[in-house]
């Protein structure tokens, strides 16, 4: 039995060493694009392009189709900036775009998302959020408050449900809570937490380097991981009492670190309360939907009487431990430039 | 998990508006494609996203949930141990032996058919009877997910979604049927297990319809 155990335990192991290797580039491939279109006279609109960098040098293979009525008045000037590639260009189009197609080359091929955002003169704006199913938009006269509302919310979802170091810190705070009130208070705590930092950070009040952020984030996993440990032992620990303190403090980073999913996308001065809003709106949702399934999981787990096995307890605790530990010292090596 | 949820804070009560808040849901779904759904949400919601709109992988899993629940707590517990790990090592096989499995459609409908009968007649298999069909199931169904990802050139990562998402809805079905006390509620998924068959029925008739 103790042989047997071994032999799991050294294939979880391996299962989560490849699973956190796939899943970090797979955060990476999720950083999305930016196109953003601003009318400049009735026939002309400055184009800028923003794709996310890989490296110093590469960038995703994503191109602006414009329709073939577009006429281009100047070479684009193109450069490497804070992890994207950005260029911007300018071309006239004679029906200001409306009833045409832009189209995304590429995308098809990608994980990643194109947020769009056209600007007019007579101040209104239409954005919307083109993914590898979805590569092209077709441009309306007159954009509804439901686009802005329906884009932002969905890049909030999208965003938390790859968002898979975020999903774990909740998964570990779960399997410290001891009653369903601490439950709800451990959650809370952690909503308020990263909406208040989401908030700062995207006013620009703070600011922390993606590097340490990202290390930081993970070691709030890997603190988690003990914490649980102690749990099955009927030790006692301040996290355990008093989980909601715990998820509040960390809950403070994971928020800066949403707050650089929104970021990428560029968001206007003049949409950032409703922008802001909606995308933490989405955030919630998709922790809420994450954490309703863990529940309902717990409960199928016990009503078949599984949840004494050794096995499920361990294996969420192994999840979250070593994908805490893997992710602390891989973003470590990245801080100090051996990454 | 914390022992947030007590015995006594799982009510069938729960149970059951989940599964009626679920089925609503399946009747009105987004996208109805065979292989392999992109999700836009990377290639492990892909991977979910596939089982939830492949009807013959949602539906067989469905039909042997609901039955091993309502055959005891000891062959949904079977179920629920091999049927992942057979899909998943049927999506392995599926994956390397990709040039040799082929034309799965009347055996995807035929496990169907399979399924649903033995649901809505709810026969009386012993707890390793469930856990070796469940497995023989996985193997196949997860061999033909895995020869699919192969010849899209979907990323292996979308098969822990598969394997994921087959696990957690066995768990959560066999489950709520395990806990299901009165009789109009057996009868109920004994239906269920009826339009499962019914539904078998039809793909099977489809595949081997006359050409005209």
């Amino acid at each position: 039995m103790r042989g047997m155990r071994h032999w799991f335990a050294a294939s979880c192991l391996g299962l989560i060493a490849w699973l956190g290797l796939e899943l970090c580039t797979f955060a990476h491939e999720a950083r999305p694009a930016y196109l953003l279109l601003r009318q400049t006279t009735p026939d002309t609109f400055d184009l800028l392009w923003k794709v996310p960098a890989q490296g110093d040098n590469l960038r995703l293979g994503l191109y602006v189709r414009l329709p073939d009525t577009a006429e281009r008045l100047n070479e684009s000037h193109g450069m490497f900036v804070g992890g994207a590639y950005v260029e911007r260009w300018r071309f006239r189009e004679p029906n200001a775009l409306v009833g045409s197609t832009i189209q995304i080359d590429g995308l098809r091929h990608t994980l990643t998302d194109v947020l769009v955002r056209i600007e007019r003169l007579d101040g209104t704006t239409q954005i919307a959020r083109l993914a590898p199913e979805s590569p092209s938009l077709k441009v309306t006269a007159a954009p509804s408050g439901w686009e802005v509302v329906s884009t932002y919310f969905w890049i909030g979802v999208e965003h938390i449900l790859l968002g898979v170091d975020h999903l774990l810190f909740v998964l570990g705070l779960l399997l410290i809570v001891n009653t369903t009130s601490a439950l709800v208070k451990t959650i809370t705590a952690f909503t308020i937490a990263h909406s208040i930092t989401l908030a700062l950070s995207v006013f620009s009040v703070i600011h922390v380097p993606d590097a340490p952020l990202n290390a930081m984030i993970a070691l709030s996993i890997l603190f988690l991981g003990p914490e649980v440990v102690r749990k099955w032992r009927g030790q006692s620990s301040f996290t355990i009492r008093h989980p909601w303190f715990v998820s509040f403090v960390f809950g403070l980073m994971h928020g800066i670190g949403f707050a650089s999913g929104l970021s990428m996308t560029g968001i206007p001065h003049g949409e950032i309360p409703s922008a802001l809003l909606f995308f933490n709106l989405g955030v919630e949702a998709g922790q809420l939907a994450f954490v309703l399934v863990a529940i309902w999981v717990t409960m199928s787990l016990r009503t078949l009487e599984l949840d004494r096995a050794w096995w499920s307890r361990r294996i969420p605790a192994y999840v979250v431990g070593s994908l805490g530990a893997f992710w602390t010292i891989q973003r470590c090596l990245i801080l100090v430039g051996l990454g | 998990m914390g022992p947030f949820m007590s015995r006594r804070f799982v009510p069938l009560k729960v149970h059951a508006w989940i599964l009626v808040a679920f089925f609503v849901l399946t009747l009105f779904p987004n996208t109805a494609q065979a292989h392999l759904v992109t999700s836009g949400a990377g290639p492990f919601f892909d991977g979910v996203a596939h089982f939830f709109v492949s009807l013959d992988d949602l539906l067989v899993v469905v039909a042997l949930a609901l039955l091993s629940g309502l055959l005891g707590k000891t062959a949904a517990r079977g179920l629920v141990l091999v049927l992942p790990f057979a899909w998943f090592v049927g999506m392995l096989l599926g994956l390397s032996l990709a040039d040799r499995i082929s034309g799965s459609g009347w055996a995807t409908a035929f496990t169907v058919l399979v399924g649903g009968l033995l649901l809505s007649f709810r026969v009386k298999l012993q707890a390793w009877m469930i856990a070796l069909i469940a497995g023989m199931i996985g193997l196949a169904h997860g061999s033909w997910n895995g020869a699919a990802m192969r010849a899209t050139e979907t990323s292996a990562i979308a098969s822990l979604g598969i394997v994921a998402a087959a696990g957690v809805v066995a768990l959560l079905l066999s489950a709520t049927a395990a806990s299901v006390q009165q009789s109009w509620q057996r009868i109920a998924m004994r239906v269920i297990g009826s339009w499962v068959a019914a539904f078998g029925l039809l793909a099977l008739a489809w595949h081997f319809r006359p050409n005209v």
